[in-house]
């Protein structure tokens, strides 16, 4: 399958075994390939960017410029020197620590190489090798495969590399076979993969390449679980998958750092959505790649720049993309950050049901950048309702409160005021009781003053009867000697009381005078004589 | 309220030493008029205050109950 070429200002013309690599050759040019059957090659039409994919595929396929390449010749010499070689070889195995004498061309060297190799790989074989790089371009994509592995490749030893060659129509036959997806999955960066392949020479740098026919979908799912059985064993060890769960997002988060790709629909997701929450949340934004090499770096990156900030959760997300891109996040590395976070890092990169590792040691994971955002909403709304019903459940508590302190005082002021009137009514009674003894006092007082005048009366009074006893005892003894005095006896016997005009007793002569009109007192009544004269004794 | 409370109760204390003084025999019959008039006077003066205070807890019962 050796391809050389040579061109001029209009037309490169492609010669040599041309056939099984038809397909490739029409697809080198955007405008196609033309086969002259009479010069027995094919034309692509002359431009600087096709003789470059045509140099490339040429050398590829073994070949290179016209110039380069002479049919007869090189037949005779490789005829040549692989009749040498087999000399040599034999020499070789009977003394092996001494050289041949036989120089050998280069080109009779690499065509007998070549040669070898067509013999020794003259079927298609498996291979397998992480993919260490991807280069595409139009012809098809050139992958580095290499041994990663500690058993193929020891650590201090570079690992063993070689180019694989997907021609642009091996990739669709694959992509019809596989499943676009599939092949895009498996072919990335990073991945074991097994492929079938033709192992090729390219004569003119002695490099030997592998064309690749097919892949081993289910070779590189295995391993890409395996490796992520081992991430998480490891994760287990070092108790690292529920450390992130330990902290707590705060009843309402209002400082959100967001990792995200930039321009990313995730990004705008996010942030349209982010807006309708009930609190307003402060947003620090950083961009990452979200897949491919720089990813774990960059994600790395962001996450320790966000560590320096006093955030309420971290939101790593990306946006919808293949289940193969997952991977990225199955880093160890970036399981361990997410682990070690003092932050808790809700995580929404799958859109699948498989999640990552990244994922899985997050303190929360949502399928979609979207959901991140509700789940910071809804907890600020749960909250919100619960304070609502909290405050609910308090009003009505206090309420409850109120009226039982209403009541509780109603009585207290009832309590209070008999208390005060029963004090009151007492004091009352005391007053009436001081009043009454007052009174009684009074009485008592009285009365006793009343008997002490009565007692002073009743003296008084037998004084007086002794006084008037006394005066009667007088009386008597005067009555006595008053009716001692009576002169009726002497009356009765014709004696004579006389008394004068002015009722006074006439005792003497002198009691009278002459012509005076006197009375003498009789026993039956009175006489009215006139004193005539007077005559002394 | 305290000195009202205190106020009364030294009233009261004062109407307690009138009628220990009625009760003596040796007080005077005009001085003993003279405390029966005062005693009665400072029991009107209580049974007023009390009346007022009486008043008062049944109008703040009342605004209370409102």
């Amino acid at each position: 399958m050796t391809c050389h070429y040579e061109h001029n200002k209009k037309t490169i013309a492609i010669f040599g075994q041309t056939f099984p690599v038809k397909d490739q050759i029409k697809s080198l040019s955007p405008d196609g390939a033309r086969f002259n059957g009479s010069e027995k090659c094919w034309e692509i039409k002359y431009s600087k960017e096709n003789l470059k994919l045509v140099n490339d595929f040429c050398i590829h396929t073994g070949g290179g410029a016209m110039g380069d390449f002479k049919p007869e010749a090189a037949s005779e010499s490789v005829k040549r020197v692989m009749s040498a070689l087999q000399n040599n070889q034999n020499t070789h195995e009977n003394h092996e620590t001494e050289p041949s004498e036989k120089t050998y061309k280069i080109s009779e060297l690499t065509s007998y190489i070549q040669s070898t190799i067509q013999k020794q790989f003259s079927t298609r074989i498996w291979v397998e090798g992480e993919i260490m790089q991807i280069s595409k371009t139009a012809t098809g994509s050139y992958i580095t495969l290499a041994d990663k592995d500690q058993e193929s490749s020891p650590k201090r030893q570079k690992p063993h590399e070689m180019t694989a060659i997907v021609w642009k129509n091996t990739l669709l036959h694959m992509e019809q076979k596989h499943q676009k997806k599939v092949v895009h999955d498996v072919l990335q960066e990073g991945l074991k993969v097994r492929v079938s392949c033709q192992v090729s020479f390219y004569k003119q740098r002695a490099q030997v390449n592998l064309e690749v026919y097919d892949i081993d979908p289910s070779h590189t799912k295995g391993a890409l679980a395996l490796e992520r059985e081992k991430t998480i064993a490891k994760l287990k060890k070092l108790q690292l998958i529920d450390k992130n769960k330990q902290h707590h997002i705060p009843a309402i988060p209002l400082k959100i750092g967001l990792i995200t790709g930039k321009n990313s629909r995730a990004e705008s997701d996010f942030l349209d959505q982010i807006k309708d929450a009930p609190v307003g949340i402060h947003i620090y934004v950083l961009h990452s790649a979200m897949q491919g090499e720089k990813t774990k770096p960059q994600v790395l990156s962001c996450l320790n720049q966000l560590q320096q900030k006093d955030l309420d959760a971290i939101v790593l997300t990306r946006g919808g993309g293949s289940s193969g891109d997952l991977r990225w996040f199955d880093s160890f590395e970036i399981a361990q950050a997410i682990a070690l976070s003092k932050t808790p890092i809700i995580s929404a990169i799958g859109h699948h049901d498989d999640y990552s590792i990244a994922e899985m040691v997050s303190f929360k994971h949502e399928k979609t950048p979207t959901a991140a955002a509700e789940y910071l909403i809804q907890k600020q709304a749960l909250f919100l309702e619960k304070i609502s019903q909290g405050l609910h459940a308090l009003r009505s508590s206090l309420d409850q409160i109120i009226i039982r302190t209403q009541k509780k005082h109603a009585e207290l002021s009832r309590k209070l005021s008999e208390s005060a009137t029963s004090k009151i009514n007492q004091n009352q009674q005391q007053l009436i009781h001081s009043g009454h003894q007052i009174n009684r006092y009074m009485e008592q007082i009285l009365s006793k003053k009343s008997q002490e005048i009565q007692n002073k009366k009743e003296t008084i009074n037998k004084l007086i009867l002794q006084k008037i006893n006394e005066k009667e005892k007088v009386l008597i003894n005067q009555l006595g000697n008053l009716k001692s005095l009576d002169p009726t006896p002497w009356l009765n016997k014709g004696w004579t009381q006389l008394f004068g005009s002015k009722s006074h007793r006439i005792k003497s002569i002198n009691d009278a005078k002459v012509g005076e009109s006197i009375k003498a007192q009789m026993q039956d009544g009175q006489l009215t004589l006139e004193i005539i004269s007077k005559e002394k004794k | 309220m305290t000195a009202k409370k205190n106020s009364y109760e030294k009233e009261y204390e004062e109407l307690e030493e009138i009628i220990g003084l009625i009760q003596n025999d040796k007080l005077p019959m005009d001085e003993v008029l003279s405390k029966v008039e005062s005693g009665f006077k400072l029991i009107e003066k209580l049974q007023k205050t009390l009346s007022e205070t009486k008043n008062k807890i049944e109008k703040l019962q009342a605004k209370y109950d409102q």
